[in-house]
């Protein structure tokens, strides 16, 4: 277990570096000088002093293998740089909208598992009943209706009709729960629909396939309730392939957030790259980016590892 | 019941087979329609819309729809129809071509890497890996804002997207014929390189792949529509779904219907694509089934 644990990690840490490497170089093939950036653009014609002053203050003129190993010594002790517009931390920045996405993300992936595991082991028992059609139909609408149908349409019923809740924007902790609570809700439903579908009908086809197998008939045969053959043998032995999918659902969680964040103008790290993007901020985008991966990575990384911790029949050496 | 049915039996033999025909086919001839229905609209775009999607005229704002506007007008006061299938044209181009250059490219690498072995191998797995690892959305948007959001680009940059998965599962499903028996065959009649996998290893991998195809069809409408909401799809003046529900939002309090229209065709598309590469792989791949 500690061999494979320390091999899992050593491949994401390779496949980290790769992608690292990938977003530096990315960046500097790329058309857009950094220096032009911060002197205001072609507009404000930089003299080319200013723009060599500014180059050799960011190291930009040094040898892009220089470059690439100074970045990566940095980023290997925490230092993200600077923001070229801001001139702040980057790490400081991003710590924050961190935080404020995974508000968002968080929320929504428990209740994606929550509502999709009980859908899908619902709709696995209704199979073959009136119901079977319906509930086997919901996901596949649930992911064909993207978020930027749903989030406009929630803001128009909830805050444009119905004036119940904001339609857009964050409140900190600290300007109370009720606040905090009220620009949560939409943003997380609007969020929520997509992987709930995925997950109620990945939960739905593995409880299926388990339904058919021979220890089920036995727990039928000596007397239990199907609710209770479902709850202690089904899903015990149905939830690892859910488990995959929502690892994997991270990954479209971004995706959803990207237009989340950018329809309610809450302020985590999509909408901060949204903006380093506009302004063609470079450590800001390589950091987001980069953080993004990390993420992905290690929810993937977590989710292989707890295969073994729940299943006590896979062993890994 | 059964006694009715079968004294009809006699005369309703056509009926019956075309029961079940239907039966057996809606689900893929109903998606396929609505597809085709859309392809349609998309093809004949510039004969089916009675305005140009560009022409903004201020008197029709927010009108609703009527006989000189069928579904109504925008916040410019452009024809909704209109937007919607020079649109339609936009979402499945991007589709069509990003989905089947990544399934060619995908295909091309993933089967080589199988075939050949070694550091080939090592090489284009690892950075298909690698590709896996961003975010999708992430990529798309990192690369479409340093290259400009062109409808070239942004078909390449989809394109990039689909090429693991396609390169993974051409790689595995290789991997599984390459050591069948009648590769071997082949090989021992005096087939080459080139030969085999053409002829041999191809046709064998090819359902797994169609039924990847058909379904990444759909995602890309999706993405694409998406990466249009945020603004970094294919430039105006191309009127694009996704464009027109980002811009729409923003005067919800004076009109929803330029919102929902784009809105109800997204999602109409993306279920009949979804809904069509799940009948496609239940048809080629019986083994999935139900999955």
């Amino acid at each position: 277990m500690t061999s494979y644990l320390a091999r899992r990690i050593g491949i994401a840490a390779l496949l980290l570096w790769l992608v690292a490497t990938v977003i530096f170089f990315s960046i500097y093939l790329l058309p857009g000088d950094p220096a032009f950036i911060i002197l205001g653009g072609l507009e404000a014609h930089p003299t080319d002093e200013a723009l060599q002053a500014v180059r050799s203050q960011l190291g930009l003129d040094r040898p892009l293998v220089v470059q690439y190993a100074s970045w990566l010594s940095h980023l290997t002790r925490g230092d993200l740089g600077r923001s070229l517009i801001t001139g702040r931390p980057v790490r400081r920045d991003l710590s924050i909208r961190f935080l404020r996405t995974a508000d968002l993300m968080v929320p929504s992936i428990s209740i994606a598992a929550i509502l999709g595991v009980t859908g899908g082991l619902l709709a696995a028992r209704a199979r073959g009943t009136i119901l079977d059609p319906l509930l086997s139909a919901l996901p596949l609408l649930g992911f064909s209706v993207p978020v930027f149908v749903v989030a406009p349409i929630l803001v128009y019923l909830f805050s444009i009709s119905l004036h119940l809740l904001p339609s857009s924007g964050y409140a900190d902790w600290s300007d109370g729960a009720a606040q905090f609570a009220s620009h949560l809700v939409l943003p997380v439903a609007a969020l929520v629909a997509a992987p709930t579908a995925t997950t109620m009908r990945m939960t739905r086809s593995s409880a299926l396939e388990q339904l058919s197998l021979d220890y089920v008939r036995t727990a039928r045969g000596k007397g239990l309730s199907s609710a209770r053959v479902m709850r202690r043998h089904v899903l015990r032995n149905a939830v690892l392939p859910v488990l995959t999918v929502l690892g994997l659902q991270i990954g479209g969680m971004f995706a959803g957030s990207v237009i989340t964040e950018s329809v309610f103008n809450w302020p985590g790290m999509n909408l901060f790259l949204l903006q380093a993007i506009s302004q063609r901020d470079y450590p800001v985008i390589q950091s987001v980016v980069l953080l993004a991966s990390v993420v992905f990575v290690a929810v993937n990384l977590l989710v292989d590892v707890s295969y073994a911790v729940l299943d006590p029949r896979i062993k890994y050496s | 019941m059964l006694s009715s049915t079968r004294a009809s039996s006699t005369v309703n033999v056509p009926a019956r087979r075309l029961a079940r025909f239907r039966r057996r086919h809606l689900r893929l001839a109903a998606p396929a329609t609505v597809v085709a229905l859309i392809a349609g609209l998309a093809l004949f775009a510039p004969w089916v819309s009675p305005y140009s999607p560009e022409s903004i005229d201020p008197t029709v704002r927010f009108a609703p729809p009527s006989h000189t506007h069928v579904l109504g007008a925008d916040e410019f006061g452009r024809d909704i129809l209109s937007e919607l299938a020079f649109g339609a044209r936009i979402s499945l181009l991007v589709s069509a071509a990003s989905a089947s250059l990544a399934g060619v490219v995908g295909t091309a690498l993933g089967t080589i890497a199988a075939f050949s072995g070694g550091p080939m191998e090592l090489l284009i797995m690892r950075i298909a890996d690698a590709l896996l690892c961003f975010p999708p959305i992430l990529l798309a948007i990192f690369v479409i804002t340093f290259l400009g959001s062109s409808l070239l680009n942004v078909i390449l940059v989809i394109a990039l997207l689909y090429v693991p998965p396609f390169a993974r599962l051409a790689h595995s499903s290789t991997l599984t014929v390459r050591e069948a028996e009648y590769v071997t065959a082949s090989r021992v009649a005096g087939s080459g390189g080139t030969r085999i996998l053409r002829r041999d290893i191809l046709p064998n991998i090819m359902a797994p792949l169609f039924v990847q195809l058909s379904l990444a069809l759909g995602h890309i409408i999706l993405l694409e529509s998406g990466l249009s909401f945020l603004g970094l799809g294919p430039p105006p003046p191309v009127p694009s779904w996704g464009r027109m529900i980002g811009q729409s939002s923003r005067f919800m309090s004076l009109g929803v219907l330029p919102v929902v229209w784009p809105a109800v065709m997204v999602s109409t598309t993306i279920l009949a694509f979804n809904l069509l590469g799940d009948a496609v792989r239940d048809a080629l791949d019986p083994r999935l089934r139900g999955a």
